[in-house]
């Protein structure tokens, strides 16, 4: 009679093998889904979060700033202090309101890209001075409307100081004869990222390719290229803390800087 | 493993768990989580202001004859807010709530943006959208039809007033065009300046010194209720406690407790209708105490003799007090007494005494008996002419230097006028459209074309049920409102003006201001839709009928016509918006006031019904919270109209809890305000505001076109009263109607 025993002990070691097998099937499955959710999370939504636009006109920094003095130049301050942005075609109209560069011949030096540059200022010419029409550009730093920032303030006072090469937490930079240039004041906040590197407006050549968020519509360069929300220097990003960041650094020579009705009036 | 039920549902689980434990260590979860939160600040429907440059323009709002100097805050060509402009002469710095909200006007759901066409019955409010060529050519077409039948007087214009260059271009048409129907509503300013005329002899507004006054006796003048120029009142007023150490006096004589009166020192509880007499019943108080300027009434007056004797034989504050004292209680009238005569005292003492009239904000016309008693009371103190803290004559503007109207045979021909009043002196009977409607409506012949430039008949007028009648009978109303008006639902064509931020419109010495001063409207933004000057559409009207209507109007536009009808004063309004004649001197030469002796009592202004069906009296309440014109309350002035006044969509009138009571209503009751004219459906406001036998019906409501936000709310006065005839001037002066509540 050891039929119905041993069919017994079978059935307690078939049972036992069952649960290790559905065990390590859990354990695969909530390995996968692990990985998947982190590999979704890190480096397919920063790919499907944001679109990839080009500017309606490649403009150069680098070639206007050879012609300009600094930024303030192009990017004006209005008479009663207000910071105008973008510059309007009324400014542009000064130089470009015909083509002013030439066509490059084939075969001349760095062919390609003038005949880029040489293109996009005809394009501006006859499709924007020609029609009266203003040049739609992406704004990289578009804040909403609730923001209140005054770039006279910060370009203006002597309680900002511009930190060594814009990273967080750096000291601050030491200029000779206390001679600060323009362009570091706002090269602390603006850098042109092209092909994964920070490079100065002034210095730039083109310009960055412009991503926007599908859902907030802000630009990528308000939460910053790293997905996680972690920066390291002050340009990287634009959101509160951000500023909240640098507001504190800022802190120790003027009390009260960090304090919240600094912006919030 | 065997797949069954169970295994599923663990392995999946633990996936799950996989999942949800590798999304905290992802950024999926916490980044999507902060864009959804950021999304909801860029819902299509928030509101975001466009960025700009910030730019400030000055110009003269126009919106009443105030005068007052405003700047436009712009982001980029948009303009953003409005606000008074200080060292504006009117009103440096201040701006009321109409001017400040005046943008809505501009951008607002009742403007209308192209010329229109009616396309459905008179009041459908069915309209299509034509040219303004097809608009020109239409409304002179019709015109040139009418005036073929050799009957010009067939066509009628009621203009939004008689000064100004766009209300003399109107008139010009009208004189070459060959009909004397030109016709706009009088106010308390064209009673004084009748009663200027008639007291002075002289041709000039009523101006008032009041800042400098140090003792101000307002009989039912809404000094904080819209009155004269309405910022520089209000000014005024603040400067009385600042110029004479606090110790200016401000009486307020009025049937209720108005923001004015509760504002005074002291309110005078009347019963309505009594200001004239009790203005005499003060003047038999200061003359029979001596008190009255003698040097100025023996050198400047006449008529004394007669005005005293009547005064003292009617007058005296004893008799007075039984029709002018809201309660009867013998310790009240003798407490009331005490107090007018105490006034009277103190009004004949003060250093610069000054009187004023006019009802309300002084857009319904005042009898001449009373402007004359009130006058009497300033010639009695020597207030008249006097220039500090005094009543001056700001003269009127001289003819403009226009080349004169080139007259056909059809414009020379004598024409008489739909509307004829005896008495008339000084504009013939052009500021008598309140009688117009019922001229209307007992003429066979009537008007064929109406043009409606500046003017909202139906709801300004009294009984708009009789308004609406007379227009009916018109053929074809040209209405030129900016807006979607009350009376817009009658016109067959709109010719839509501009907004005074898009135009050129000037702006002649502001009523109750004691000097010349000139304002220039000028525009600060592009037209934002396809609208025109009122001035440019009429000389446009002039130059397509062609032949001596045409030579009439030589101007390419109104601002031309502007130009040289204001000669020397142009240059200085273009560079400055605003011309001052600091250096003015009131004309006091050869100048003397005359007494009138009959008015008060037996002048008194009867209102209709009987009182045996109609127990109360409406009467109406003024605020400067709402306008009363032809230029309706903005969407914004009717959200600040308390619920006093409104409740909802409908109109709370104001009782005295003693009279409610009386006929069993309790705060907040609903009611019906019966009229011998017309009832509507009130609720009823419990006060100690109002004296008994009374019903206080906020006036500036119930329009019944414009917008959703200010058509529909509550009911306008005007539809519950009908006009009733000064007998001097033929003025609308009813101040009020018998009424009952049921």
């Amino acid at each position: 009679m050891s039929g119905p025993e041993k069919t017994q002990q079978n059935g307690a070691a078939h049972k036992k093998d069952d649960s290790a097998g559905v065990f390590a099937m859990s354990l695969f499955a909530a390995g996968i889904s692990v990985y998947v959710s982190l590999f979704v999370g890190w480096l397919v939504l920063p790919e499907l979060l944001y679109s990839r636009q080009h500017q309606p006109i490649d403009f150069n920094h680098a070639i206007h700033m050879e012609i300009v003095d600094g930024c303030t130049s192009c990017h004006v301050f209005r008479e009663d202090g207000t910071f105008a942005g973008t510059p309007t075609l009324a400014q542009c109209i000064d130089c470009h309101e015909e083509v002013q560069s030439i066509e490059p011949e084939p075969g001349d030096e760095d062919y390609e890209v003038r005949l880029a540059q040489y293109l996009d200022e005809v394009k501006f010419v006859e499709e924007y001075v020609q029609q009266g029409k203003e040049v739609p550009w992406l704004i990289y730093s578009k804040q909403p409307d609730c923001v209140f920032f005054s770039h006279a303030a910060h370009m203006t006072s002597h309680k900002f100081k511009v930190l060594e090469g814009g990273k967080i937490g750096a000291p601050p930079v030491e200029f000779e004869h206390g001679e600060e240039p323009e362009d570091a004041r706002c090269n602390m906040c603006h850098m042109a990222f092209i092909d994964g590197e920070a490079v100065p407006f002034g210095e730039a050549e083109t310009l960055p390719l412009y991503r926007r968020n599908w859902i907030t519509t802000y630009p990528i360069d308000i939460w910053g290229r790293n997905i996680s929300g972690f920066n390291d220097h002050y340009y990287d990003s634009a959101k509160m803390d951000d500023c909240a960041q640098c507001h504190y650094d800022q802190r120790n020579d003027h009390q009260g800087q960090d304090a919240c009705f600094v912006c919030h009036k | 493993m065997k797949l069954n039920r169970r295994n599923f549902l663990l392995v999946s689980t633990a996936g799950a768990a996989g999942g949800a434990v590798g999304s905290m260590f992802s950024p999926l979860s916490w980044k999507l989580m902060d864009d959804s939160s950021i999304w909801t600040q860029n819902w299509p429907w928030t509101p975001v202001p466009a960025d700009g440059e910030v730019s400030f323009e000055e110009t003269t709002c126009t919106l009443c004859p105030g005068g007052c100097r405003v700047k436009v805050r712009k982001v980029d060509e948009r303009p953003i807010k409005l606000e008074g402009v200080e060292g504006g002469p009117v009103n440096d710095g201040g701006i009321c709530i109409l001017g400040l909200t005046a943008l809505q006007l501009l951008f607002g759901p009742a403007r209308v943006h192209t010329p229109m066409k009616r396309a459905g019955k008179r009041g459908e409010g069915k309209w299509v959208e034509i040219t303004w060529e097809e608009a020109i050519s239409e409304v002179s077409g019709k015109l040139a039809e009418v005036r073929e039948t050799g009957r010009a007087q067939d066509l009628g214009c009621i203009a939004g007033g008689g000064k100004g260059v766009i209300n003399s271009l109107f008139s010009r048409f009208m004189e070459a065009y060959g009909s004397p129907n030109f016709y706009w509503q009088a106010t308390a300013w064209d009673c004084y300046e009748e009663n200027i005329l008639r007291t002075l002899g002289l041709n000039g507004t009523a101006g008032f010194d009041l800042e400098n006054a140090d003792y101000i006796l307002s009989f039912g003048a809404g000094l904080l209720d819209g009155w004269g120029s309405p910022v520089h009142v209000f000014q005024a007023h603040s400067k009385w406690r600042e110029n004479h150490d606090g110790h200016a006096t401000l009486v307020q004589i009025d049937a209720q407790l108005s923001n004015t009166a509760a504002k005074a020192d002291k309110w005078l509880p009347i019963v309505p209708g009594t200001e004239g007499a009790v203005a005499m019943a003060m003047a038999h108080v200061i003359i029979s105490k001596n008190l009255y300027d003698r040097g100025y009434v023996n050198w400047n007056t006449t008529g004394f003799r007669d005005f005293y004797r009547t005064v003292e034989s009617e007058y005296a504050p004893a008799k007075v007090v039984k029709i002018a004292c809201p309660v009867d209680n013998k310790e009240y009238r003798k407490k009331w007494l005490e107090e007018l005569e105490s006034r009277a005292i103190a009004f004949a003492t003060a250093e610069k005494p000054l009187a004023v009239a006019g009802k309300g904000n002084g857009d319904r016309p005042v009898s001449q008996a009373e402007l004359n008693a009130v006058q009497a009371l300033n010639a009695l103190v020597g207030a008249i002419n006097r220039k500090e803290g005094g009543m001056v004559v700001v003269p009127d503007e001289p003819k403009y230097p226009w080349k004169p109207i080139v007259m056909d045979a059809e414009a020379r021909s004598y024409k008489p006028s739909l509307v004829s009043v005896r008495g008339r002196s000084k504009y013939g009977h052009s500021n008598l459209a309140s009688v117009l409607p019922q001229a209307l409506n007992s003429s066979h012949e009537g008007l064929k074309v109406l043009l409606l430039a500046g003017s909202n008949p139906l709801y300004t007028l009294a009984d708009t049920e009789k308004t609406a009648e007379a227009l009916q009978k018109v053929e074809y109303i040209v209405s030129f409102s900016s807006q979607f008006n009350d009376t817009t639902a009658y016109a067959d064509i709109i010719l839509p003006d501009h907004i005074f931020l898009e135009s050129t419109v000037d702006a002649p010495t502001p009523p109750g201001f004691a000097k010349p001063v000139y304002g220039l409207a000028e525009p600060v933004i592009k037209p934002v839709y396809k609208t025109k000057a009122m001035g440019d559409s009429i000389i446009e009207i002039a130059k397509a009928m062609g032949g001596t209507i045409a030579q009439s109007f030589p101007w390419a536009d109104s601002a031309e016509a502007m130009q040289q009808a204001l000669g020397g004063k142009w240059p200085l309004l273009k560079r400055g918006g605003v011309y001052v004649d600091e250096d003015f001197t009131p004309e006091t030469e050869g100048v003397r006031f005359r007494f009138f002796a009959r008015s008060g009592m037996e002048s008194r202004i009867s209102i209709q019904g009987k009182a045996e069906q109609y127990p109360l009296i409406a009467t109406p309440v003024d605020c400067i919270r709402l306008a009363t014109g032809a230029i309706a309350d903005t969407p914004f002035m009717v959200k600040t109209v308390s619920d006093k006044k409104l409740k909802h969509k409908e109109l709370v009138v104001q009782v005295n809890a003693m009279t409610a009571q009386q006929y069993g209503f309790k705060e907040g009751s609903e009611a019906v305000l019966e009229t011998p004219v017309a009832k509507a459906k009130v609720r009823v406001h419990c006060s100690e505001e109002i004296a008994p036998g009374l019903v206080g019906v906020p006036r500036g409501l119930g329009h019944i076109a414009h917008d959703e936000f200010v058509g529909g709310k509550g009911t306008n006065y005007n539809t519950l009263i009908s006009p009733v005839q000064d007998p001097a001037t033929g003025f609308d002066v009813a101040w009020g109607i018998r009424a009952k509540l049921t």
